[in-house]
């Protein structure tokens, strides 16, 4: 910008507060204020102060040990699954074919069914004895492999997986499509010209020029997947038994069912931090080398 | 290039093996992203007696709408329409506003605290909700705010803002600046810059943020499920998660139910898909 003189600077800087205060205002009194006050009662139980007792009772109650291990194995499994099926679907729709625009419509349909609709949904295609997926493999597994999935404590873990995953991948296939169409038809002619094989353009000239997007759709997937809730509450509210608790639903039940708001003001800051620390290094990562 | 005649049927074999293993692989994944729904919808239609088979009807022989009028007798389907409706569409007025504004702060200007506003938004973007929401109950409870649609709508508000600011300063940013500095040397006002060059250009960018600030709210449970405590101001999303854990087994009025709030989703981002994966990417792009 050019240099102005002082009147044109005072019209910038009221412009510039009357556009972003009303933003910051909201964020700081929806989401400042209240984030404080739970740091205020973290270090609170039954109205008085007990310091940092509630983080250390939680980090060392094997039930919160195991939510946050389980919540990590929850994060890492879907992640991982979605961006490589997300790799392929769009590896797939992004090869010219009839029809292609209508098959990638469809695709897109699972991220646009409401959480709780795919939960509710899916919760009727699981169960044991009429849900259309045991009904499908009754015609290719013997009746003791077909598994219980909501009532058994493994298989539930599966489904809320398969659930999450569903919904999920279209969103990484979209952007990992945005991101191949950024990849110039010349680089690939050039890599065949070489004499690369089709494995090996995809080695060394897709994988290495998507780097940026996966890291990206990485990193938004991890963030969103640490705060799924909607898919384990209505589908297995955490159980059987607590086979599928994760830190939201352990801290919405801390707080909403057995009233424990310090605890679970702390142990939500413990999930805060944890995110935190997840996202470092990965903003980190997909800073890097681009800039 | 030449080929021996048994080199170039080999190459044929090998190009027919290869599409129909593609267009295999294409039919996998078109079943598994559709099937789910379309067994939901054909759910929906379908007596009790079909629904519950341990052999299943795979081709249904009775079709009937009997489900649709067993949700409108058993659910306040109206008062929960209208719950969705008026937070959804009132959280994405307000986002549009509060939030292209400062989206065009931050993608114009250079000042002293941008970044620090920056990472502000960015750091309030990633948030578990979780986090904000226990203390949330406790103070909207000490202000008696608790099952209003103020509460809701604000709580809404702050958690899709940082999203909004975000794709809306993405797109401005790629609108040359130099449009607006002409109109400025033609004695436009930043204001009258603001509605009359740059307010036209960025509907597009409105229309991607509008409809995933839309989405995101009409899809929400969790923030209802704390702050909308009675059928005042239950959304769909609530409804239906009640309506199931007490009567899971209901599944033909569920499945009814669970179209109705999913067609309006459905259609609405079917509608405007070029807007929602533009509002998706570059959301994702400008990491």
């Amino acid at each position: 910008m050019a240099r102005q003189g002082s009147p044109a600077k005072a019209a910038r800087r009221i412009t510039l507060t009357t556009m972003l205060s009303p933003a910051l205002l909201v964020v700081a009194a929806v989401m400042g204020f209240p984030l404080a006050y739970a740091l205020v009662r973290s270090f609170e139980r039954r109205g008085s102060f007990v310091g940092l007792q509630n983080y250390s009772m939680l980090l060392s109650d094997p039930t919160i040990q195991t939510v946050i291990a389980r919540t990590a194995l929850f994060v890492a499994v879907c992640a991982t699954i979605e961006l490589l099926l997300g790799l392929s679907y769009a590896l797939l729709l992004n090869r010219e074919f009839p029809g292609r625009g209508i098959v990638r419509t469809l695709y897109l349909v699972p991220l646009l069914v409401p959480p709780v609709i795919a939960a509710l949904n899916w919760s009727f295609l699981l169960n044991p004895q009429f849900g259309a997926v045991n009904q499908l493999l009754r015609y290719v597994l013997p009746p003791a492999w077909i598994p219980l999935w909501l009532a058994d404590p493994t298989w539930a873990m599966v489904a809320v997986i398969i659930v999450t995953v569903w919904r999920n991948t279209p969103f990484v296939m979209i952007l990992i499509l945005a991101g191949l169409q950024s990849i110039g038809r010349e680089m690939y002619e050039a890599a065949f010209i070489d004499g690369a094989s089709r494995i090996q353009a995809l080695r060394y000239v897709t994988l290495p020029s998507l780097r940026k997007v996966i890291l990206v759709a990485l990193m938004l997937r991890v963030i969103d997947l640490f705060r799924v809730f909607d898919t384990i509450f209505v589908m297995t509210q955490g159980g059987p038994g607590g086979a599928t608790d994760i830190l939201s639903t352990r801290i919405y039940k801390m707080a909403f069912w057995e009233a424990q708001t310090g605890p679970a003001a702390a142990l939500s800051y413990i999930a805060l931090i944890i995110t935190l620390m997840l996202l470092v290094p990965l903003l980190f990562l997909s800073r890097g080398r681009t800039d | 290039m030449l080929r021996s005649p048994a080199a170039s049927k080999r190459w044929a074999i090998q190009r027919v093996v290869e599409s129909i293993l593609f267009y295999l692989a294409v039919g996998i994944g078109l079943f598994l992203s559709i099937f789910p729904v379309f067994w939901l919808i054909l759910t929906s239609f379908r007596p009790m007696v079909d629904i519950f088979r341990f052999r299943p009807q795979w081709i249904p022989q009775t079709l009937n709408l009997d489900n649709y009028a067993a949700v409108f007798r058993s659910i306040a389907l109206g008062d929960y329409l209208r719950n969705t409706l008026v937070v959804s569409l009132s959280v994405t007025i307000v986002c549009l506003l509060i939030g292209s504004l400062a989206g065009y702060a931050l993608a114009r200007f250079r000042f002293r605290g941008s970044n620090l506003t920056q990472s502000i938004f960015l750091v309030a973007r990633m948030l578990p909700y979780i986090t904000a929401l226990v203390p949330l109950f406790l103070i909207v409870a000490a202000l008696r705010l608790l099952d209003t649609y103020f509460a809701l709508i604000a709580i809404h508000v702050a958690f899709k803002l940082p999203i909004t600011i975000w794709l809306m300063q993405a797109y401005i940013s790629t609108i040359p600046i130099e449009l607006e500095e002409a109109a400025k040397l033609d004695g436009c006002s930043v204001f009258q810059v603001l509605t009359r060059i740059t307010g036209p250009l960025i509907v597009p960018g409105f229309a991607g943020a509008g409809i995933i600030a839309f989405l995101f709210t009409w899809n929400d449970l969790l923030i209802a499920l704390v702050i909308a405590t009675t059928r005042r101001t239950q959304p769909m999303a609530v409804g239906l998660t009640n309506f199931f854990l007490e009567h899971g087994i209901d599944w033909g009025p569920m499945s009814a139910a669970a179209v109705i709030m999913l067609l309006p989703a459905l259609a609405f981002a079917f509608f405007a898909q070029r807007y929602l994966i533009q509002g998706l990417t570059a959301g994702g792009m400008k990491g």
